[in-house]
């Protein structure tokens, strides 16, 4: 049978992936269309293995937490239950991996940048790899809304602009209204004395 | 870290599949966009940042651009100076946004720079290194940044006086080399645009 495997380097983390081609879909023998099992080596930290729904919710998390990363609008992501959640811990980052096996606790894995990016990398490498002929079902990247930016203006801070501004016209305008308007008519419509008397 | 830059510097891929990369940045994955003023002074400043890191950097930016079949949009310095000066905090800033094309062209520039000085930036982000020589690698990193700030930017901007505050830099800077980092690679460029045209927070 034919058994491909693929690997993706980075400094500190090391990604394999197996697999074999889908040959209904056309795929060649040195493409891999169904995955059969992965590994992924972090420095520093046990060997993760899995099927590909842990590999895809891996992406998924990571990729959208680099996503936010880039933004500086990092968060928690991924729900509790899920297997795969990262949550911001100080200057680092903080991997917490559910194993499907009941008997199984939390792994925690803690990452510092450097090691973030190169994970981000190689996902980001195993998913545009042309060998590997399999739809992700992992969100493209989109802008941030104002909701889900970390360092968003608050309210007074954007409404302090308009404020001072209608102030200003107001304060014009009721200056303008007080001010006494000069009475004095002009030559043309006082009558002189000399034609009077003629 | 000049030196030590050009030892370890990553070579760019051959010059057609960058042909494709981009050709295939521009015309299937983004629509045509026009970055803000905010997102022009981000853009300014990673590639000062990428000038720090490397200190021929202003030549690389215009070898790189050549090797990325940019030359009809950068040909010399003058002209990629011309398009960073849309940055509103440069002491001689031009008015008016830039074209879709020439910010679509920067942004392939600074991810593919980020590619080149990638180890560079592992390094300068990793709290594996030994903590003095992190520590120094950031020290001659935050007093390059500061002099290309004070030498290109305006002083007399409310922003760019907090850029140089020494208390402030560590704050300010450290997002700069991280988004760097996140701009390289495959799909760095898509994360970077993304995050460019982020709603005004």
């Amino acid at each position: 049978m034919i058994r491909n495997s693929i690997q993706f380097n980075e400094t500190s983390v090391k990604l394999v992936v197996e697999g074999l081609p889908d040959f209904s879909r056309g795929h060649d023998e040195r493409t891999i269309g169904i995955i059969s099992n992965w590994k992924l080596d972090l420095i520093g930290s046990p060997v993760l293995e899995g099927q590909r729904v842990h590999l895809e919710s891996l992406m998924t998390t990571v990729l959208k937490y680099g996503r936010y990363l880039i933004s500086n609008s990092a968060r928690p992501l991924g729900e509790i239950g899920n297997s795969v959640r990262i949550i911001p811990k100080g200057d680092q980052h903080e991997l917490l991996l559910q194993s499907t096996r009941d008997s199984m606790k939390t792994l925690a894995i803690q990452i510092d940048d450097a090691e973030l990016v190169d994970l981000v990398r190689c996902l980001e490498s195993l998913r545009n790899d042309p060998r590997i002929q399999i739809d992700w079902n992992v969100p493209i990247y989109a802008p941030l809304n104002r909701r889900e930016l970390a360092n968003k203006s608050s309210f007074w801070e954007l409404i302090a602009a308009p404020f001072v501004g209608i102030l200003a016209v107001s304060v014009t305008v009721v200056i303008a209204a007080i001010m006494p308007i000069s009475t004095t008519q002009s030559p043309l419509q006082e009558p002189s004395p000399h034609n009077t008397q003629n | 870290m000049n030196e030590a830059a050009s030892q370890s510097l990553r070579p760019l891929p051959e010059k057609p599949k960058l042909f494709k990369q981009l050709k295939r940045s521009n015309s299937t994955k983004t629509k045509k966009y026009i970055l803000s003023r905010r997102a022009l002074e981000r853009l300014d400043l990673l590639m000062l940042a990428i000038e720090s890191i490397d200190l021929n950097g202003g030549e690389s930016m215009v070898w790189t651009s050549h090797q990325l079949g940019l030359e009809t949009l950068f040909p010399n310095r003058v002209e990629l100076w011309k398009r960073r000066c849309h940055n509103p905090l440069r002491k001689a800033t031009r008015r008016g946004l830039l074209s879709s094309e020439d910010s679509e062209a920067l942004l392939v520039l600074v991810s593919s720079m980020a590619e080149r000085l990638y180890p560079f930036l592992h390094q300068l982000l990793s709290k594996k290194e030994p903590s003095s020589i992190n520590h120094q690698r950031w020290e001659l990193f935050n007093r390059r940044l500061r002099e290309l700030i004070s030498e290109r930017l305006n002083q007399r901007r409310g922003a760019v006086i907090n850029m140089l505050d020494p208390n402030m830099s560590n704050e300010l800077y450290k997002p700069l080399v991280r988004t760097l980092a996140l701009s390289s690679g495959s799909g760095g460029i898509d994360r970077l645009r993304a995050s460019l045209l982020d709603q005004k927070p």
